[in-house]
């Protein structure tokens, strides 16, 4: 996993109190057990710490954290 | 019907004076004021309350439970947990469809609602968090409670302001009576030691002003006393029938045998002269128990420590019990939990029987003389009798008295 991947886990971990160990690039929002209410947010989250522009339509909750850093990627967050 | 006798099996405590029950009995024994300066009220009028002191939620709910619950709701799932800890009570072992909850709180989830609120006016509707109203509605504790304890059984939450906790305790003890549930985990809680709360009541001129003196402003019973001091917490209890309570191999021995709840519909922040509604409220709570003056061993007053509060309600007791009851109020300890404050005194009370020590009044240096009772103050007293009242009002004029007894 590269820098944005354990970025991302991080959130997840202090945020949303998900076990480090559950979290693999591809593991799902809803394998990590983050539901709709979750998803937004994880999206307000991601906005405010990585300083881009994301709404909860532009994540679904079968995105994988490998999806999540490619949509980070290519909103111009740092890798 | 004869009602079901009902039982109470297990507490549990997050107050100013401390995280459970251990915690909370030095405290009120000590009897020393828990007020401080909390940083989210610099700047206002009223800069000082009574909070939870160190309540790490993360560690003791973890993180994937406290990130979904406002703080009032936090409190009562540790509180919750401890009293059910406290009981014994598997609910593998038990029928979770004949397990109620009921939370009483006077505020909801404020500290969600205020900080997403300024939120909306500063950021824009698109910014306020998903989970604002399932942690800011007032039934959320009572929810958060029913799905942490996985209890099926009805649920509600009460509101009768700073009487909600021991209504609710009140309420759950009718569900058990008239054979709707065999257990109920109930009491109170609230966290609103927030600037809107802090300047409203302030407003109200309802809050001690003593500004150069936190420690000394809540005085309950006190000639100088001049208003309540804010404080958060919760309070909760296990109540089950008695027949429950055998069931499961367990000899009650705290009886919660009384019941009384009036309204003076008489103004809304303003008690009724001279104590009417209270004087009500007691003296059905005592005739249900069948108990007199002679079986009280105290009371543990509602004594906010506002000028009206604490005569009306002594003129009340006064008439019901007599001039010789001892009295207590252990909010000089905590200053007033608002929703909790009810049920978290109604653990006090169990103690105090347990114990056989009435804790004192903090900060009582001259007993106000239109009081006229034999009020606890400097340390504790050795109980007398096997029973006591604990009295419980709200903004509104909801008037509680809850007699129990310890065997």
């Amino acid at each position: 996993m590269n820098p944005l991947h354990h970025r991302i886990g991080e959130l997840l971990t202090t945020r949303f109190g998900v076990e480090p160990a559950t979290i693999r690039p591809d593991s799902t929002l809803d394998e990590l057990h983050l539901d709709s209410l979750a998803l937004v947010e994880f999206a307000e989250v991601l906005q405010s710490e990585f300083d881009v522009t994301i709404s909860d339509d532009d994540i679904s909750q079968t995105a994988s954290v490998d999806d999540i850093a490619a949509l980070l990627t290519a909103m111009g967050a740092p890798r | 019907m004869t009602p079901a006798p009902v039982v109470i099996s297990g507490l549990g405590l997050v107050t100013p004076a401390g995280v459970g029950v251990p915690a909370n009995w030095d405290g009120v024994l000590a009897g020393r004021s828990t007020a401080v300066r909390p940083p989210q009220l610099a700047g206002l009028p009223v800069d000082f309350a009574c909070v939870v002191p160190d309540f790490d939620a993360d560690t003791l709910l973890g993180r994937r439970k406290t990130w979904l619950l406002d703080r009032h709701a936090q409190f009562a799932v540790v509180a919750a947990r401890e009293a059910v800890g406290d009981a014994g009570l598997d609910i593998a072992d038990c029928d979770p469809h004949r397990i109620a909850v009921i939370i009483g709180t006077g505020a909801g989830g404020t500290i969600t609602a205020e900080t997403q609120h300024r939120r909306l006016l500063e950021t824009g509707a698109a910014r306020i968090s998903a989970l604002t109203l399932p942690m800011a509605l007032p039934n959320m504790a009572t929810a958060q409670v029913a799905i942490d304890l996985g209890a099926h059984g009805p649920s509600m939450s009460v509101a009768t302001a700073c009487a909600s906790g021991a209504t609710a305790i009140g309420l759950a003890r009718d569900l058990l009576r008239f054979g709707v549930a065999d257990v109920a985990v109930a009491g109170g809680t609230d966290a609103a030691v927030t600037p809107y709360f802090a300047a409203a009541f302030a407003r109200m001129k309802a809050l001690s002003t003593r500004r150069h003196d936190p420690a000394g402003a809540s005085r309950p019973f006190d000639v100088e006393r001049d208003g309540f001091v804010m404080a958060e917490g919760a309070g909760v209890v296990v109540l089950e029938t008695e027949q429950h309570a055998r069931g499961r191999g367990v000899r009650p021995r705290t009886h919660l045998l009384g019941y009384g709840a009036s309204t003076d519909a008489y103004h809304a922040t303003t008690p009724a002269p001279d104590g009417v509604g209270v004087e009500r409220a007691m003296r059905a709570a005592l005739a249900e128990a069948g108990l007199g003056s002679d079986d009280i061993g105290h009371v543990n007053a509602h004594g906010t420590s506002t000028p009206l509060n604490d005569v009306a309600e002594a003129a009340a007791v006064r008439r019901v019990l007599g001039r010789d009851t001892v009295i207590t109020s252990t909010k000089g300890v905590t200053g007033h939990p608002l929703g909790a404050a009810g049920a978290i005194e109604a653990v006090y009370t169990v103690l105090a029987l347990r114990h056989g020590l009435v804790p004192p009044t903090a900060n009582v240096q001259a007993v106000e003389p239109a009081v006229d009772l034999d009020v606890v103050v400097d340390a504790p007293r050795k109980n007398q009798g096997t029973a006591a009242v604990s009295n419980s009002f709200g903004f509104g004029g909801h008037n509680t008295a809850l007699v129990i007894a310890v065997t």
